[in-house]
Parts: structure tokens; sequence; C-alpha cells
């Protein structure tokens, strides 16, 4: 449940690492990795290569922090998705809200 | 007994009338030959014919002639009544078929002799021909019984897919059935066991016992048992079924899936060559037990010779009939010759040149004995090739399944766990549930899909069903957060209630189909189910239809995404009980 994040030197985009169980317990984690910048990068990405699962909070702070990044707006990609977790976010129509690969 | 009387003069008849009456024979007549034949094929029985030579209309000569060929396989004695002063009349009464002589004129005391000679002789005769039917009869019975054993024999020695790569077999059975038996079965990782018996005697008292033989090794190869279980398995039967002088000397092989390992128990058998790329004898296994069906179960022993192969081995066992093979002059092919044979293969299949051998030593000599031999090349560098390439095969396969075989073998089980709030509080509880799960050996536990289901199960329990919580909160930034502070709070303020939950393991129906080729439909059809029963000592919730009814809601999505992860999702008890079923693959 540990989460990490990282600013590329720009300053443009934020990468966000999630490890191990993405549900409630990481969410107070998750929202300090992008409301605490000084500004708002253009882009985000969200890495799962270390998480293990998710549930359905993990969706609602993937909307949270689609919200913050401006809607519709909004340039975020999650990668590195187990089949797992690919499926999870494919019932949830989550392809339509965000760039998954 | 019937006798016929052929004469064309009345006086005669009426005196052999007399003389046969008085000796109880039953009497028939006729005046000429062609008379002869009409009374003959009217009356069956007539066992003995008393025949005048000249006769008007035929002659005597003429009707035996036609008598006898009329009556084929059934012996009718015809005896002349004749002078017997002609020596080349006496020569053609014997040519067209007679059987005896009797002078003119007729003496009454030398008749009923010579009629009572016949008598035995016809008797005698019939007793035969009797004898005869019966051995005919009882020859065809045969015929059908062995060709009945023959067809079930042949389906269970030979299977199909008991052709091995690899593995060749040589059996020549002296009679139509065989104490002889060799028996191959490839293993499911690319392993080879291969099984050569020799029963006491040949044909089918000895044919008999090889059937359970095949048996035992199909099971149990196929289940890819050690060779220790299959022949201690083998030896119980025959104790249990063979009498006390019936045994079977026996090699069983089994060569490892990489084929570097050769693992062999031999009981009461010559020695199993091994043999180098150039025919240098790397190893030589003598036998080491005694053979099968001797030994009680407590007695017997299953130790088996561990020997690693270098690449390119061939491995050789025989039956005693391949030494023991005699030539003209009554010597016996010998282990000399067999090793001189063995030596001068260079690096050639084994077996067509060892037959080549013992039978230019026999030069048309019978066989005595069954002769059996197998060959099983093993190549360690060849098979790490196939087996590379088997395996590749299977994970595409697997991936394709999305299912292991592991899965068709699961037993079913069942565990409760029922928690307090105290125990609720931990947040190590669920965990706890996942290593269970794992702990019960259920390895797609790891499956996050499994995970993600209980959990959300698991939470909608407490959140809702205990804890009031409304998902509604959740909808901003700061409710998300708020939502999850009074979480904590209120399950630090809980006094009473529970959570039970009961996950149990429903298996596939228990298939006995064993063969290989099963295996896979087996798995496509029978998936086993994770049944997932969570209830709580909660007041319950209706599920508001509008709760999810928005893509981007940042709330409510659970209740989806468990509709689509679970078999079956059902909720009872107003709510408070959920009944979630998972198709494990």
């Amino acid at each position: 449940m540990a989460i990490s994040s990282e600013m590329t030197p720009n300053g443009a985009m934020l990468k966000i690492e999630v490890s191990g169980r993405f549900d409630f317990s990481s969410h107070h984690d998750f929202r300090k990795t992008y409301e605490e910048l000084d500004s708002k990068p253009e882009s985000f990405l969200v890495d799962m290569k270390n998480a293990t699962y998710l549930d359905s909070s993990a969706l609602g702070m993937l909307l949270l922090l689609r919200d913050y990044a401006g809607g519709d707006e909004s340039n975020i990609e999650i990668t590195n998705c187990s089949p797992d977790i690919r499926k999870i976010l494919t019932i949830s129509n989550f392809e339509q809200l965000f760039a998954i690969n | 007994m019937k006798v016929l009387v052929v004469d064309d003069q009345a006086d005669n008849r009426q005196l052999l009338k007399f003389i046969l009456d008085d000796y109880g024979f039953e009497y028939y007549e006729a005046s000429n030959g062609k008379e002869a034949l009409d009374v003959f094929a009217q009356h069956a029985g007539i066992a003995i014919i008393l025949m005048d030579v000249n006769m008007p209309v035929m002659d005597g000569l003429e009707a035996t002639r036609r008598i006898k060929s009329e009556a084929g396989n059934r012996f009718v004695p015809v005896i002349f009544i004749t002078a017997l002063d002609n020596p080349d009349s006496l020569r053609e009464c014997l040519n067209s078929g007679g059987d005896d002589f009797i002078g003119k004129p007729v003496d009454e005391v030398v008749l009923i002799s010579r009629l009572e000679v016949h008598k035995r002789n016809y008797e005698s005769y019939q007793t035969i021909a009797k004898q005869n039917q019966e051995l005919i009869y009882h020859n065809e019975m045969t015929n059908c019984e062995h060709a009945v054993v023959d067809h079930v024999f042949k389906n269970v020695i030979y299977r199909p897919g008991s052709e091995v790569d690899g593995v060749t077999t040589y059996v020549s059975p002296v009679a139509m059935f065989n104490g002889d038996v060799c028996l191959s079965k490839k293993s499911v990782g690319g392993g080879i066991y291969s099984f050569i018996g020799d029963f006491t005697g040949h044909g089918l008292s000895a044919a008999i016992g090889t059937m359970p033989m095949a048996d035992i090794f199909f099971a149990m190869s196929s289940k890819g048992a050690a060779i220790e279980a299959i022949v201690r398995e083998m030896n119980t039967k025959l104790m249990q079924i063979l009498p006390p002088n019936m045994f079977c000397c026996a090699i069983i092989i089994h060569i490892s899936n990489d084929h570097r390992r050769l693992r062999v128990w031999s009981g009461g058998m010559h020695e199993v060559y091994l043999l180098n790329e150039d025919s240098d004898i790397i190893d030589l296994v003598r036998s080491q037990h005694m053979p099968l069906g001797l030994l009680e179960d407590f007695e017997f022993e299953e130790d088996v010779v561990e020997i690693l192969l270098p690449p390119k081995t061939r491995v050789l066992a025989y039956t005693d009939g391949l030494v023991e093979a005699e030539n003209h002059g009554g010597e016996q092919f010998g282990t000399n010759r067999l090793r001189a044979a063995v030596l001068s293969s260079k690096g050639q299949s084994l077996i067509p040149h060892l037959l080549n051998a013992v039978t230019s030593f026999k030069d048309g000599a019978d066989q005595d004995d069954d002769l059996s031999m197998v060959e099983v090349f093993c190549d360690c560098e060849r098979q790490q090739q196939v087996n590379l390439k088997a395996e590749a095969q299977r994970n595409v396969r697997a991936q394709k399944l999305k299912t292991d075989t592991h899965l068709a073998n699961v037993l079913p089980w069942q565990f409760k766990i029922s928690l307090n709030a105290a125990e609720l509080r931990r947040d190590d509880a669920l965990l706890n549930l996942v290593s269970i799960l794992q702990a019960a050996g259920v390895e797609y536990a790891q499956s996050s899909l499994s995970y993600t289901i209980i959990s959300e199960l698991f939470n909608n329990a407490l959140e809702h069903g205990l804890l009031q919580l409304d998902s509604s909160l959740k909808s901003e930034a700061e409710g998300f957060e708020q939502y999850y502070d009074t979480r904590k709070q209120r399950l630090h303020e809980l006094k009473e209630g529970n959570i039970e939950i009961d996950l149990s393991i429903r298996p596939p129906e228990t298939l006995t189909k064993t063969e290989e080729k099963y295996v896979e439909e087996m798995i496509m059809n029978t998936k086993p189910f994770l049944d997932i029963i969570i209830t709580d000592s909660g007041d319950g919730f209706t599920l508001s239809e509008d709760s999810y009814e928005k893509e981007e809601s940042s709330y409510g999505r659970g209740l989806e995404l468990l509709k689509a992860l679970c078999h079956s999702l059902e909720y009872s008890l107003g709510g408070r009980r959920v009944h979630a079923s998972l198709l494990l693959e």
C-alpha cells in the first residue's frame, strides 16, 4: 500500500507508483501526491507495476485524481496493469476516462 | 445288427436268412446290385453287406463300388460270397472295395465267425466315429473360445497410445498366446515407463496373467506412479490370482522426464544392458529380486537401481527365450554370444541386429520358448529440446485455458469465521482471510480478483451494514477523506456486532477418466467454485438505484464490479447477507 511519486524535471508530468494493495487505506497518501504540489502538472502517469490488487475505493480515488486534473480535459495514463487489474478497470469502463496500457 | 444279403438265387438268400435269424441278425435282401443300392439307401442302419458276384442287372462288383462311394466316410464292410479258387476274381472283388470273402458253398460256422469279427470292427468303428465327432466339436469350440480370448487379450495388452517414441519391442510367441509381455507408456512430462515380463510356461495359461499386469501398468503409469508402487501392486495382484507354481519374471524401467535418469526394478530376469553411442557397455543391471508372484507382501522388496544416463544411451532388456534359443545341435545361444552381438551393433538399433544374430545361430531350428526384447533409446539432449517445445505448447494452452490441472483435483472444504467488534478493528482481518485461502493450497487465491471480491464484500458489510456509512459522501475529495475518517471513528467506537465469513470450495464433479487425452477436456468442463457468504449483524441496507448510475461518480462502483466479476451474486436477509460465487479459473 505504499504510494510514491516523482515529478519529471521540467514539472510537466507526475509519476505515481502504487505498490501492494490499492484500497482505502492508501487514499491519504495517494491524494497527498498531487494535492501538495506547487503547480499542477500537465499530465499524470499511474504506474501499477507493483500493485497486487485494487478495489472500488481505489477506482474512486482514480476518479478524484481525474477531477483534480481537469475532468474531461485531464491527461492521465494508467500503465503496467496486471491482467486482473486490467479486467477491473475494463469492467468499470475506465478505458473511456483514462489512457490505459 | 442289420445285414443286407444280395443274391439273385432265392434259395441262397433263404439259406442265409435262416442262419442270420438263428443268430439274431436283422435280415434284409436284394436280388441284384441295383436293388441292393435301393435297399441300402432306404435303410440307413445297414451295417454289413453279404454280396454275390455274378448277378443280372448289376453285378456285385459294380454295386460294391457304388455303395462304398455312397457311404463316404461311413464304414460299411462288404463281404463277397464267392468261389475261392480264382485269384483274379478275388483281386477284382477287393479292388472294387470289398472287405472280405466267404467261400461258396457257405459254411454256417465260418459265416457266423466272420460276421462276429466284422461286427466287432463295425462297433469299434462306431466308437471311433463318435469320438472323432466329439473331437471336431471340441476343436471348433476351442477355436471359438480362442478367438474371443484373443480379442480381449489384444485389447488389454495393446492400447491406443502404447506406441512410445524411442521404445522398440519385439515379441515372438511360441503358441497363439504369449506368456511374455512388453508394455510401454509415455508419461505426461516426457518420461518413459517400460515393462517386460515372462510368465512361467507359454500359451493361454501363461497369457492369462499378463492381463492384470497390463491393467495395473497402464492405470498406474498414466497417473505417474513410482515404479516401486507399480511392482508392489503387480506382486500383490499375482499373489492373489496365480496358482503357486506360476510366477512372472519381470523388469520395469522408468526413464525420467529429462531422460537423464534411469530407474530399474528387476526380478528373476537376465541383466539389463546400458550402451553408449558406440555400443560400449556403460553398465549392466543385474536382477536384484525374486520374480513377481512369489513373495507375500511383507517379504516383497521394491528397491530399485538408479543410474545416470549420458546422452544417446540404449537400454536393452530381454526374456530368457533369447539366450536359451537352441540350434539343431541342442546348443544354446547363450550370454556370451549375446554380449558379442550387442558389442558389434555399432550404435545401431539393437533389436534387428540381435534377431539376425539369433536367427542365423538357430539356422532354422524350432523355437521352444517365447522370446521378447525391449529397447529404449534415451537422449537427454534431444529430450531437452522436446520438453522445451512441449512446455512452450503447454504454456500456450494454459494461457488459452487460463487454468491449471490442479483445479480439477481440488477437494471440497469449508471455512467459517465470525469476527466481533474488537477483531474487526484489526486491519489485518482481510489479509488473514486470504492467507487462509493460500494455506489451504488454493493458489488461485493469490489472484487479485478473488481478493478484490472478498475485500469488496467484506467492506460493504462493515461500512454499510455495521457502520452505517453513506457512500454518497465520497462524491467529493473532501468527502472521500471524511468518509474514511468517519469509518475509522465509528469502527473505533463499535461495541457490538459481528461479521460472519463463510468460504467454501465446491469442486467439479469427479470424473473417472484417467486417459491423458481427457484431461484437457476435463479441465475445460469442470472448474471449481469458490463460494463466499458474508453475513453482518447490522440493520441491513437497501440498494438505491441512483447510487451507481453515473459513469464518473467516485462512489458506488463496488456492486457493479462485483456483478461483473462473480458467477452469481445474491443478497438476502434484507441486505445483511451476501452470497457470491466465483468460478475459479
